[in-house]
């Protein structure tokens, strides 16, 4: 029987346990490490509640490859999901390659120490992976993930060559508070001051952060939000895997008291990692202000609304232009129903299930490092339908934008 | 005779006290410059040192350390260095156990503001009886002179009403204060003095006399746009303020009290965010590590430290009282009002307007109780004192006053 290892016990990590369980049939053994077992303790409770499956927990250190080749010896998995850190890709890739496991991600590594997005760590292991028969498949999440498959899926069905791509990524979400970050408060800061990169002329041209933002209204009555242009990894792998590629853009949607917070937050020095001395206690700020904030995990039951994400592809098909977008739009308040968990959680969680199970049935099975574009979408799209992300297609849509 | 003065507080308006101490040098003799931190005293002294004052004979100034809140350790300090006069200008925390020290050594008392008790927010009207007025028969009986709210607002304003009762009105029926800052720190945020006190007092509730009787508003709740003068026109804000409670209750016949201050939109969103994510809270809060630490604290470690905003300082602060009431049976209203130069104050003493607008007040009532105007030997709000000496004092030290009598059209309050 082919076990899994998922390591990553926060929200994504929570949404992973809960769909794998759901399909015993593919994973009929699962153990979810992360370096607080306590945090697994608590998902497997829910798991067991909810479906009444056993999942195993075990306590790792993702960042000592000995710790894990320790953690893969004990349990033998067929595979690895890694919803852990993205500062632990490699470190979880190398102990992949010295027990014989296959690897999973759902984002790209980073060093610690400087936040820039980049593959090329991750594709330095391409022939490390072959010779292994191992497969690394990056990006399984939503976004990338599911929208490299929409690009994917579009190139193969609707176009002769793609030109141009927006993937635009609006989150209709309300949390009911004034402010809250769906995620750990320093990504969430880092995120929104990076310097802009997008696609354009078989070059990346940089742009400062947040500079350019238009009005987008979704479909389905979503409602009409202001999105930011800003880099995202996808961009770098899709450009790579589809040269026909003149422009491509990346665009997320921000409300406006979220950037007021985050902009004087920001100013005043509150997230900063640097220190600050009261009364002779050293306070990071950045850690006591995300001690004020709401947890992220606790969001779930107040928030609703829906996210809408999609991507808009340009291109040409039998000689003549044409246009289409392919997109999902997720209910929150449904998610929360299903796994008592948020929607960004829920749809980055979901992809990742289903990428995993394509490795887990030898869909997708082919030895190197490999971005899910690479790989047939069609099989994929069809559990995004199946599994809880029914994705739409609307061809030459009526947009105007940027 | 000159007297020794024992100065509680380094801060912003710490330093201003000391430098205009060791201007007027005519009158004291031996300044001692307290603090719970030594190094903030001798910063300020070598601040004084690197101006040159020139002093008249056997002047001198020394930092000491000093717990404001242990009253017998001030005790002690007063005994051992002579002290004739105790210029209170820490945090509003204090009050009660520096004033316990002067009442028990016989030692003068100024402060700038009323006493705070740490854990309340929104203290209970009325504010000046929680605490300092118990102690009005005991200074009474024992000859302590102890002057309360002496900075400019409560203090300066408090003169001006005092010198419009006097000499301008035969009945006062209301007061506004109202106090603008026009100058540019440069910095993204800062507040002007302890960002603890300042973000504290205006997120309180907004007390204030209305026909007569005391009435409640939530912060920011009330507010309108008034054309002063040289600064032009400011949107300013309903709040709290000390002098409004003393001013109710010793200017006789005066049916409404308020005070103003003026906020920009980019302060008061800055505020929203900070309340938003619990930041300005005084409660307690444990973090990650283990440790216990207030939020606003936190906050504050983040902002400038008011007294490093002086250099770069620019524009000027009007801080105005509009009195309106009646003379000789006509009605009558006029604005009294000063207007202080962040960069000239900056020359004089190496401080900001605010600092030294809430700094200058308070050595001119030591220089008063040198001279024996104002050495009443009981407890007084400065409305209850004689205006004039005060306000002569006041402009030989840098801060002039000047006073408008205002035509119906000029005067007109709009409303919000």
């Amino acid at each position: 029987m082919k076990k899994i290892i998922i390591i990553g016990a926060g929200g994504v990590g929570h949404v992973v346990a809960h769909k794998c369980a759901q399909l015993a049939e593919v994973f009929p053994e699962i153990l979810l490490a992360s370096r607080t077992e306590s945090k697994c303790v608590d998902i497997a409770k829910h798991v067991k509640q909810q479906y009444g499956r056993t999942i195993k927990t075990a306590q790792v250190d993702a960042d000592d490859v000995s710790d894990l080749v320790r953690l893969f010896d004990n349990y033998k998995p067929f595979m690895v999901i890694n919803v852990a850190l993205p500062y632990q890709d490699l470190t979880i890739m190398d102990a992949c390659l010295e027990m014989g496991v296959h690897y999973l991600d759902t984002a790209n590594y980073e060093p610690l120490d400087t936040a820039k997005f980049e593959y090329k760590w991750q594709w330095a292991y391409q022939e490390r992976f072959k010779q292994a028969g191992l497969m690394a498949l990056l990006g399984s999440g939503f976004d990338p993930g599911a929208t490299n498959m929409f690009t994917a899926f579009a190139a193969k069905h609707y176009f002769d060559e793609i030109h141009e791509l927006d993937i635009i990524d609006v989150n209709g979400g309300d949390h009911g508070y004034p402010f809250a970050t769906n995620f750990n408060p320093e990504i969430n800061i880092r995120e929104v001051t990076a310097e802009c990169r997008h696609w354009e002329n078989d070059k990346f041209i940089t742009t400062p952060a947040m500079s350019e933002m238009q009005s987008f209204t979704c479909p389905d009555e979503v409602g009409t939000y202001n999105i930011y242009r800003m880099y995202h990894e996808e961009l770098e792998s899709l450009t790579k895997h589809y040269p026909s590629l003149k422009k491509a853009q990346f665009w997320m949607s921000f409300g406006d008291s979220y950037l007021k917070h985050l902009e004087i937050l920001g100013n005043v020095g509150m997230t900063s990692i640097e220190p600050v001395k009261f009364n002779g206690q050293d306070i990071v700020p950045i850690q006591f202000l995300k001690q004020l904030l709401p947890d992220p995990a606790s969001l779930g039951p107040s928030t609703h609304g829906k996210t809408c994400i999609g991507c808009w592809v340009r291109g040409i098909k039998d000689g003549k232009k044409t246009t289409v977008y392919i997109y999902n739009v997720k209910d929150h308040q449904d998610c929360f129903r299903e796994v008592k968990s948020q929607g960004i959680s829920y749809t980055t969680g979901v992809p990742t299930m289903i990428g995993a199970k394509m490795m887990m049935t030898g869909v997708w099975q082919q030895p190197g490092v490999w971005n899910i574009e690479q790989m047939d979408p069609d099989p994929f799209m069809a559990d995004l339908n199946e599994y809880g992300l029914p994705f739409q297609v609307i061809e030459n849509p009526d947009f105007k934008l940027v | 005779m000159k007297k020794n003065i024992l100065i509680i507080g380094a801060g912003a308006v710490g330093s201003v006290v000391a430098h205009k101490c060791a201007q007027s040098s005519e009158y004291f003799s031996s300044v001692y410059m307290g603090s719970r931190s030594i190094d903030k005293c001798k910063k300020i002294i070598s601040s004084i040192k690197n101006k040159n004052y020139p002093y008249k004979n056997s002047f001198n100034i020394q930092p000491l350390s000093i717990d404001a809140y242990d009253t017998q350790a001030i005790v002690d300090s007063i005994h051992t260095h002579n002290i004739d006069i105790v210029i209170n200008v820490c945090t509003a925390f204090v009050n009660k156990s520096i004033l316990d020290a002067c009442i028990d050594t016989g030692a003068a008392y100024i402060d700038t503001a009323v006493h705070e008790d740490y854990d309340v927010m929104n203290a209970p009207f009325p504010w000046y009886e929680n605490h300092e007025w118990k102690k009005r028969d005991i200074c009474k009986a024992k000859g302590i002179t102890a002057i309360l709210g002496c900075g400019f607002d409560p203090g300066v304003v408090n003169a001006y009403c005092a010198y419009a009762q006097e000499f301008e009105f035969d009945d006062i029926n209301s007061i506004d204060i109202m106090d603008v800052n026009d100058g540019d720190h440069g910095r993204f945020f800062s507040t002007n003095f302890d960002p603890e006190i300042n973000l504290r007092e205006i997120i309180e509730d907004a007390g204030c006399l209305e026909d007569g009787e005391w009435k409640d508003y939530p912060h920011h709740s009330r507010s309108m746009a008034y054309d002063f003068p040289i600064v032009g026109e400011k949107q300013i804000y309903l709040m709290g303020h000390d002098e409004v409670h003393s001013l109710a209750v010793n200017i006789k016949g005066v049916k409404d009290v308020r005070f103003w201050m003026g906020f920009d939109d980019h302060y008061l969103n800055c505020l929203n965010v900070f309340k938003n994510v619990g930041l300005l809270n005084i409660e307690k809060v444990t973090t990650a590590d283990g440790v216990e630490v207030v939020p606003l604290h936190v906050l504050k470690a983040c902002l400038p430290d008011p007294a490093s905003l002086a250099a770069t300082y620019t524009g000027k602060t009007c801080i105005a009282t509009l009195i309106k009431g009646t003379k000789d049976n006509q009605p009558k209203e006029m604005i009294i009002y000063n207007i202080c130069d962040h960069e000239e104050t900056y020359s004089d003493v190496d401080s900001q307007a605010i600092a030294f607008t809430a700094g200058v007040p308070p050595v001119a009532a030591a220089i008063l109780i040198a001279k024996g105007d104002w050495d009443v030997k009981q407890m007084k709000n400065v409305e209850e004192l004689q205006s004039k000496p005060f306000l002569k004092e006041l402009d030989k030290m840098g801060i002039s006053t000047q006073v408008t009598t205002l035509s119906e059209k000029e005067s007109e309050l709009i409303s919000a």
